[in-house]
């Protein structure tokens, strides 16, 4: 049986719906490039899983002692090793976990949505140029691939050691 | 040695601009060691990162660089924000600077910014300053 073909009274339905489509790709594309080692300062890793996207400004309160596993990255075993104890010392076994999933938005109701993160610290980590880096050197990159017209295809090579999805891949 | 030039291209803009507006401002650049200034002074720690460093022009590769600057500014904590606006007004004569038709391109690099946002306020408890974050994206082109 033939494939019905849709009218030219479906465009408007047709091109909203592409258009609520790409404006969610953009909210995941951004809040998972900035929860990466490239883009967000790390030294838990706590920050780079902070990141949230949200309807409403969101206040950076949480803090990382009070989150497994980063509130354990600065605590040791003492001398008889029955107790935690806090220590100064390089983390070792700073992870990435994003603590945040990442909501449907529809661009009509929502139509501004803050990506933001939650650690009480997050104003430490802005000195670093990295989240500025993202935010106004790939951004656009970021908004006009996903915005723009669609390809069948795309290639992607790895072009690093990164264990990240997001990073260090070169389009053909 | 582009790459030498565009990072000198705004950095001496920069440092010319704040020079002229407050000469008792200290700048830091990229992998230049420092030890942190007293909390009496001001200082300014200039980063140029650069993400793009050709464009490919109807075949042959044509150096093109572009990237983000970004420019933490720090002043004395607990005087007022007037500081902060007058160094971060600098920084930003600095790097508009470039765009003047009346800019003397020394280092052969066609520089350009845009998009300059800030000075983002950020007081921090355990700083001894005041901060203020100006970042922009630039260009520059051979």
């Amino acid at each position: 049986m033939a494939k019905k073909k849709k009218g030219i009274g479906q465009i408007v339905t047709d091109v909203e719906r592409q258009i609520n489509r790409d404006y969610n790709a953009l909210i995941k594309r951004t809040v998972e490039g900035l929860s990466t080692e490239e883009h967000s300062p790390v030294d838990t890793g706590f920050f780079a899983s902070s990141w949230k996207a949200s309807t409403q400004k969101i206040r950076a309160q949480d803090k990382r002692q009070d989150f497994a596993p980063w509130s354990n990255i600065y605590k040791t075993r003492d001398s008889n090793r029955n107790q935690r104890v806090h220590t100064s010392k390089k983390p070792v076994g700073s992870q990435i976990k994003p603590r945040f999933g990442i909501p449907e938005f529809n661009y009509k109701r929502q139509p501004t949505v803050y990506i933001s993160n939650m650690a009480e610290y997050a104003g430490f980590a802005l000195e670093s140029p990295k989240v500025a880096n993202f935010v106004q050197g790939e951004m656009r990159s970021l908004v006009q691939q996903t915005f723009g017209d669609k390809r069948p295809g795309r290639i992607f090579v790895r072009t690093g050691s990164n264990s990240s999805v997001f990073g260090l891949y070169t389009k053909l | 040695m582009t790459l030498v030039n565009a990072r000198a291209a705004f950095e001496k803009a920069v440092t010319d601009a704040v020079a002229a507006a407050d000469n008792t401002v200290l700048m830091v650049y990229d992998n230049v060691q420092y030890t942190t200034p007293g909390k009496d002074k001001k200082y300014i720690l200039m980063t140029v990162n650069f993400n793009r460093s050709t464009i490919q022009n109807q075949g042959a590769a044509q150096d093109y660089y572009s990237g983000v600057i970004q420019c933490n500014v720090y002043v004395p904590k607990s005087a007022g924000t007037s500081v902060l606006s007058a160094v971060s007004e600098a920084v930003i004569d600095g790097l508009t600077s470039v765009n003047a038709s009346d800019y003397t391109d020394t280092f052969s690099v066609a520089p350009r910014v845009s998009d300059i946002s800030g000075p983002t306020p950020l007081e921090l408890e355990d700083r001894s300053h005041f901060i203020g974050i100006v970042s922009c994206q630039f260009t520059a082109v051979v």
